[in-house]
């Protein structure tokens, strides 16, 4: 029961730091003036949130081609993943020596490699 | 099935895309790139960059960077796991909850660091409000130092859930299983814990482990964007030694990537051997 009890602070302090930075953000697009050291926005505003969605920066359109990439990469990615994760759970291809390891592969890349190396100089 | 390896071409073309980049980037650092009328292969900015003194200060930094962010998120994203399993949240809003860092981009927890550990942040304003602060800059400078603390703490923030969610399918199984059958045998749960939960399951949380470790080694977003000016991590050095406007030091940018891409392969083949001999010691499921 004490167990219990210690586990369920640990998953509310975690719960918390991970919403805290979150409000905090939701706060800040809305304040309109905040001076240090105040607890509060001294004003809230929609000012930003409008020029998000009807000013210069075109959120929209931002938001359409970011959508668009995430998807595509989500469903191709998840289509191959479970492929190789079905070919892998077969004997005859955990029989190959650290076969466990080659979806790891992409691992060893450091982030830079691909997109550097798949474009001409 | 009796041929299942033909649904492993997807993965072996995205493989060969790899590859062909690392080929690239290979050729490129010796200093072949026709296109800039260089068409010699040499070791000379191999070792340009290994006799610069900087450069050994940027792995330093890389690698402390790596290893504090994957230790602490490994034993914060098991507890984490753990606290899951025991108050029955396995599914649902709490597993969503934690998914939600792994989601969110580098960019924007480097903004969540800034907004709570910097100087002017949530973490100094309470112990100003309450008198125990005479001013913003007595807070710890956490940011932007040579320290990269800020630039850890938001590894360890979008990682340790990774952790916790990566592991919690395969934990929770074990717990349902073997450690709730060793605590009907009189084992105390925290027992169970310790000598079936954790053993069985350290090979999967060893690939939580690498992944982001390699993952914080490689990663330049948080350290430019929390980082010091110098020493600068790895990953920055080379992506501002790529973007210098003389297309001449290209394969000096390479050659920085083949040591790095040397070093992750060598730390992973390692890091693998050690941890395959440790799960067998200790009899983890593979």
């Amino acid at each position: 029961m004490k167990k219990h009890r210690l586990m369920g602070l640990v998953l509310s302090a975690a719960l918390f730091s991970i919403f805290l930075p979150m409000a905090l953000m939701l706060l800040w697009s809305v304040a309109g003036r905040w001076p240090w050291p105040g607890l509060l926005p001294e004003t809230y505003s929609l000012r930003t949130i409008k020029e998000l969605l009807t000013g210069s920066a075109s959120l929209p359109r931002l938001l359409s081609s970011s959508i668009l990439l995430a998807l595509t990469v989500a469903v191709l990615g998840t289509a191959v993943g479970v492929m190789t994760a079905r070919a892998t759970e077969t004997t005859a291809f955990q029989a190959v020596p650290w076969s466990g390891s080659a979806p790891f592969c992409r691992f060893w890349c450091p982030g830079p490699c691909l997109p550097w190396g798949s474009r001409s100089p | 099935m009796k041929k299942p390896f033909f649904l492993l071409i997807p993965f072996f073309l995205l493989m060969a895309l790899v590859l062909a980049s690392i080929w690239n980037v290979l050729t490129q650092s010796l200093g072949y790139i026709p296109a800039f009328g260089l068409r010699e292969p040499t070791f000379g900015y191999y070792a340009r960059v290994l006799k610069d003194p900087g450069f050994l200060s940027s792995v330093l930094v890389s690698l402390k960077i790596s290893v504090w962010s994957a230790v602490i998120s490994t034993v914060l994203g098991v507890l984490l796991s753990m606290a899951l399993i025991q108050c029955g949240k396995q599914r649902g809003g709490h597993v969503f909850a934690v998914r939600i860092p792994v989601l969110v981009p580098h960019a924007v927890a480097a903004v969540f660091m800034i907004q709570i550990f910097s100087q002017t942040g949530l973490l100094a304003v309470w112990p100003f409000v309450l008198g125990l602060l005479e001013e913003p800059a007595a807070f710890p400078q956490l940011l932007f130092t040579q320290s990269y603390g800020g630039t850890i703490l938001a590894y360890i923030w979008k990682e340790a859930p990774f952790v916790a969610y990566f592991v919690l399918a395969f934990m929770g199984g074990i717990r349902s299983s073997l450690g709730e059958a060793a605590e009907n045998l009189g084992a105390s749960p925290v027992r169970s814990f310790f000598q079936i939960t954790l053993p069985l399951s350290v090979p999967v949380i060893s690939r939580a482990f690498l992944i982001i470790f390699i993952f914080a080694f490689g990663g330049y977003e948080l350290p430019l964007l929390l980082g010091s000016t110098l020493p600068r991590a790895l990953s920055v050095e080379t992506y501002l030694a790529y973007t210098r406007p003389d297309l001449l030091d290209r394969p000096l940018a390479m050659a920085m990537n083949g040591v790095m891409l040397l070093l992750s392969i060598v730390m992973t083949v390692l890091y693998s051997a050690v941890m395959d001999r440790v799960s067998r010691k200790i009899g983890g499921i593979q």
